[in-house]
């Protein structure tokens, strides 16, 4: 079932004045295609060439919504709302590619530049899941801002109107959001406690 | 953790953030041992490159399965497809000959670049199930692979750059191409990219490649990117426009293919008739704009070739004729236009503000100006100007400020008999933008023309907004020839700066005066902006500052190689109205009518020099035309009502005077007008009316400056000195120094002059007519009687009063007019 552009902005105007079960039916229809769109983008041999990574979340508004009658609120909803799937899209990959490697690899989780090409970011992908799900119990909005910019790759502004806060709230919120994660990844990876990584 | 003791790491964080160094230690030495170790632990983690800096999908591993095919070489195997060598590239991917192992058959393999579409996909087995024998069969679809059927031989678009085909060739392969179509619109399939390109020679006959392959505008299709692809100059108008297209859609590329083959050349606007008339009955309904007119079905337009195809000889008898006619009187050939235009160069078109979807305010009101200064380069179109929105939106009881939302617009429109309105919108899209425009017509409804350009980051926005404008020109119905001729880039002419615009528009709509540190901001923000430079000139002409006013006409004057077209034809006899060289301003506001014949006021500011000069008969000329053009405007009635008043022509000029009263066309630059008429016909009522109205507006001054010199002339020297105190306090309340110190100046003259002025009523012996007319006449020139005193000395009270309000539809007219030209009705 493919709803039309006019449906689906329908919905999400719908969402944003209230109507809760609209959200369903919404993430009905992105869903599908972000995942299609994620999954295209990973397979593709040269990132950068046909889709950029960012732009996913924003490729699907503007492929989905009718963005000339769609207001700035509206849109920050739709974008929280992909940044929330890209998160849960990209887990469930890394998940589907650890249980079909799983003993292959060593468990070590490589935080720097270099290592994130190798295969190890499938589990700092669940790691980081995990880290941020424990986060978000302390600190909810700082944690949301890392959905938003590292899974959702909004933009600054866009995460100012997602989150109604100041640009300078975002900005230490992502500071700190980042040194605390890594610190917590590192700590993980430093136990054989047999943490699910 | 407890939420407070993170939000207590959290305040220290961010304060030892905010410092460094000594500081730093400082600040964490007050802290307890524990808190200061979880932040040493954060600090020490602050990154330099890790997973953060980069989105999360882009440090997702490539998934191995189901992966596109790339780099494919002779030798490889693409299931049971083996690769035997590579046939050609294209925009969309390569071209291989294979082998199906299976059947020993061979195929032809097509990569695209992206994957296709779940949707694609299922469209595929339609296309698949396609078997005619002048349709390239698809055999099966991969991923981001199509494996068809191997067609050898040239293209029709190969065949033609040899020359148009023979007829009955080009009979018969239409025939094949109709049935070709016929048979996949039965069963649903539209091409969607019929052309030359896409149409094989082959041994056995034509056969039509790729159904149903390119992407249309609503619906992805191949690859899901939501654009329009396809060959413009084959493409359907809805098809350009983005609209869902059918069967119909490609009735009208197959007229563009039929036309080709049989006449050699593309359709353009200007094409040809078809020798035979069946022909071009069939081709021209092909082609018709107005999907209801064109042919229904192909298969009707098939049985009617089918008719051409009896009588094939004697057509290409008449044909061959008809080409030895049209060689032989190229220059007279028949050509009409195959396409209306959208709209025609008698029509006017409101724009509307762009809609800001971007919650950034820099592109408030800027992308609506950008897009008027890349539209008034066109000579084709007419852009309802500021003065007349505002008059309507007047007259709709809205402030002249008021947002022209889309309806407002499409309102203004109807109201003004415009044929159409152009809106805008931008959204942001990460860092990119996505621009639209969209002209409408407001008797119809219909869209006429649509254009969405995707601009990369905030500094392309300008450049974008340009190329769309461009295109919309083109849709509208300009020639192509106009556009490549009046067309520079918004960034190349006006600015590249988004920001200066900003300043720039703003300073435009705010009073000339206040403008000024609003172009000045512009100009600091982009150096080359030639057009905030002279609109700053003109606010300090219109202020009488025209020392100033000249250095910056200097300045516009300097950067004419960077402008449009448009502004050049503004900015040059501006210059050398600064300058003073009067033929050649005349010169250049000839030429710049010659280029741009529908704007109003270059006729106004003509007409407003030949006044000055005494050339009443040509000033009136171009009044009456820039009112013809503009009937709203003001200024185009003030050239004729100053035109009548010199020549003598008084009824006329009093006829003129009630119609603009009527027609509520009178400022208070005519009410000046219409007070010194009063004066000098002796009109007491009206002189009363006339004060009376000035009472209050903030162009007070010129009323009092006007009785001033009027209570001077009679030798009412203490009123007139009052009158003369309040005139220069009221202009310097507004802020018009100059205007102020030519009162004062004036004042100081009338009383050295004391008793030495002739103490005449305004109206001679030989009725007012007589006496105005001596009014009016060269400086140079001036004589003496009745009136020498009253234009004479009045001229410079008059002139300074009359300043302010000129600034016609840009302020382009300067409150000055012409000062030097002499003793003539100086307001």
């Amino acid at each position: 079932m493919e709803a039309s552009s006019a449906e689906i902005t329908h919905l999400l105007k719908a969402w944003s004045g209230g109507d809760p079960t609209a959200l369903e039916r919404l993430a009905e229809q992105v869903y599908p295609e972000l995942r299609l769109m994620a999954r295209r983008y990973m397979k593709s041999e040269r990132p950068g060439n046909t889709i950029q990574a960012t732009a996913l979340v924003h490729e699907v508004y503007l492929r989905l919504v009718d963005v000339t009658t769609v207001d700035w609120r509206e849109r920050a909803q739709f974008f929280g709302m992909a940044a929330q799937m890209m998160r849960r899209i990209l887990v469930d990959a890394a998940r589907v590619r650890g249980s079909q490697k799983r003993g292959a690899m060593a468990v070590k989780v490589n935080l720097d530049e270099t290592a994130v090409l190798s295969p190890a970011p499938d589990r700092s992908i669940l790691a980081l899941d995990d880290a941020l799900t424990e986060f978000s119990r302390v600190a909810p909005r700082q944690a949301k801002v890392v959905e938003l910019r590292y899974f959702g790759g909004l933009t600054e502004e866009e995460i100012v109107a997602v989150l109604k806060t100041s640009p300078r709230t975002v900005r230490r919120d992502w500071d700190l959001a980042r040194v605390w994660l890594l610190r917590a990844l590192s700590h993980s990876s430093g136990e054989p406690s047999g943490r699910q990584l | 953790m407890s939420p407070e003791r993170f939000r207590q790491i959290e305040k220290l964080y961010h304060a030892a953030r905010d410092v460094t160094g000594g500081e730093r230690a400082a600040l964490l030495a007050r802290v307890d041992p524990e808190l200061r170790r979880e932040i040493e632990s954060l600090l020490a983690r602050l990154p330099s490159g890790n997973l953060f800096d980069r989105p999360a999908i882009q440090n997702a591993p490539q998934t191995p399965e189901d992966a596109t095919v790339t780099g494919l070489t002779t030798g490889a195997s693409l299931g049971p497809y083996r690769i035997e060598s590579k046939l050609g590239e294209g925009g969309m991917g390569e071209v291989f000959r294979a082998i199906d192992t299976r059947l020993g058959r061979a195929v032809a393999i097509k990569t695209t670049q992206e994957q296709f579409s779940a949707r694609f996909q299922r469209e595929a087995r339609a296309i698949a199930s396609l078997n005619h024998p002048n349709i390239c069969t698809l055999h099966d679809v991969g991923p981001n692979y199509l494996v068809m059927e191997l067609v050898e031989g040239e293209t029709i678009a190969a065949r033609l750059k040899s020359g148009s085909l023979p007829m009955e060739t080009a009979l018969a392969y239409a025939s094949q191409i109709t049935a070709a179509l016929a048979e996949a619109h039965a069963k649903g399939i539209v091409h969607r990219d019929l052309k030359p390109g896409n149409i094989m020679i082959a041994k056995s006959g034509v056969k039509v490649l790729d159904f149903g392959l390119a992407k249309s505008g609503q619906d992805e299709t191949v690859t899901g990117s939501r654009m329009v692809m396809g060959t413009p100059a084959y493409m359907s108008p809805e098809q350009r426009e983005g609209k869902t297209v059918d069967a119909r859609s490609d009735v009208y590329s197959l007229g563009c293919v039929l036309y080709e083959m049989f006449t050699g050349a593309k359709v353009s606007s200007r094409r040809q008739r078809l020798s035979s008339r069946k022909l071009e009955r069939i081709v021209s309904r092909c082609l018709e704009e107005d999907l209801a007119r064109r042919w229904p079905t192909v298969a009707e337009l098939e049985r009617e070739l089918a008719g051409v195809n009896a009588s094939g000889s004697r057509g290409k008898r008449m044909f061959a004729a008809a080409a030895g006619i049209l060689a032989l009187f190229a220059g007279a050939a028949y050509f009409y236009f195959h396409r209306a235009p959208k709209l025609t160069d008698k029509d006017t078109i409101v724009l509307a503000d762009f809609v800001n979807h971007t919650g950034d305010p820099i592109f408030d009101g800027t992308l609506r100006q950008g897009l008027a200064i890349q539209l008034e380069q066109s000579p084709f179109l007419k852009i309802m100007d500021d003065q007349q929105v505002q008059g309507v939106l007047r007259r709709m009881r809205l402030a002249p400020e008021a947002r022209i939302t889309n309806p407002i617009a499409q309102e203004i429109c109807v109201r003004e008999g415009a044929a159409a309105t152009v809106d805008g919108s931008i959204a942001s899209l990460g860092k990119s933008y996505v621009l639209t425009l969209q002209a409408v017509s407001c008797q119809t409804s219909a869209t006429l023309a649509r254009e969405q350009i995707q601009a990369e980051d905030k500094e392309r926005v300008l450049n974008a907004l340009g190329t769309a404008a461009t295109a919309m020109r083109s849709k509208l119905g300009e020639s192509p020839n106009s556009i490549q001729k009046l067309n520079r880039p918004l960034e190349q002419v006006t600015t590249r700066s988004l920001e200066a615009l900003q300043n720039f528009t703003a300073g435009k709509s705010a009073h000339p005066l206040a403008g000024v540190p609003l172009f000045e901001r512009a100009i600091t923000l982009d150096r080359n902006f030639a057009m905030a430079y002279y609109l700053t000139g003109i606010a300090y002409e219109v202020a009488g500052d025209m020392g100033r006013s000249r250095e910056y006409a200097k300045q516009a004057f300097r950067l004419i190689d960077g402008v449009s077209e448009f502004e050049r034809a503004k900015i040059v006899p501006y210059y050398y109205r600064a300058t003073g060289e009067v033929d050649k301003e005349i010169d250049s506001y000839q030429l710049s009518i010659r280029t741009y014949p529908r704007t109003w006021d270059f006729h106004n500011q003509l007409g407003l020099v030949y006044v000055d000069l005494g050339q009443y008969e040509e000033g009136l000329k171009e009044g009456l035309e820039g009112a013809r053009l503009e009937p709203s405007a003001e200024p185009p009635y003030r050239r004729q009502l100053d035109a009548y008043i010199c020549l003598d022509r008084l009824p006329e000029a009093r006829q003129l005077a009630r119609k603009l009263r009527e027609q509520g066309l009178d400022g208070p630059r005519m009410r000046q007008r219409f007070l010194e008429m009063a004066y000098v016909e002796g009109d007491k009522a009206a002189i009363a009316r006339e004060i009376q109205w000035f009472a209050g507006k903030r162009e007070e001054y010129l009323g009092l400056g006007l009785q001033a010199a009027y209570w001077n002339l009679h030798g009412r020297r203490a009123e007139s000195h009052k009158l003369y105190q309040r005139a220069a306090e009221t202009a310097l309340r507004r802020g018009l120094q100059e205007a102020a110190s030519e009162f004062e100046e004036a004042d100081a003259r009338a009383r050295r002059t004391r008793g030495q002025l002739p103490d005449h009523a305004p109206h001679g012996s030989s009725g007012p007519g007589a006496g105005i007319v001596r009014r009016c006449g060269r400086g140079g020139e001036t004589r003496r009687g009745d009136f020498e005193a009253f234009s004479q000395r009045n001229r410079l009270e008059f002139r300074a009063a009359s300043r302010d309000s000129r600034c016609d539809r840009d302020q382009a007219r300067p409150g000055q007019e012409r000062g030097s030209a002499g003793v003539r009705l100086a307001l």
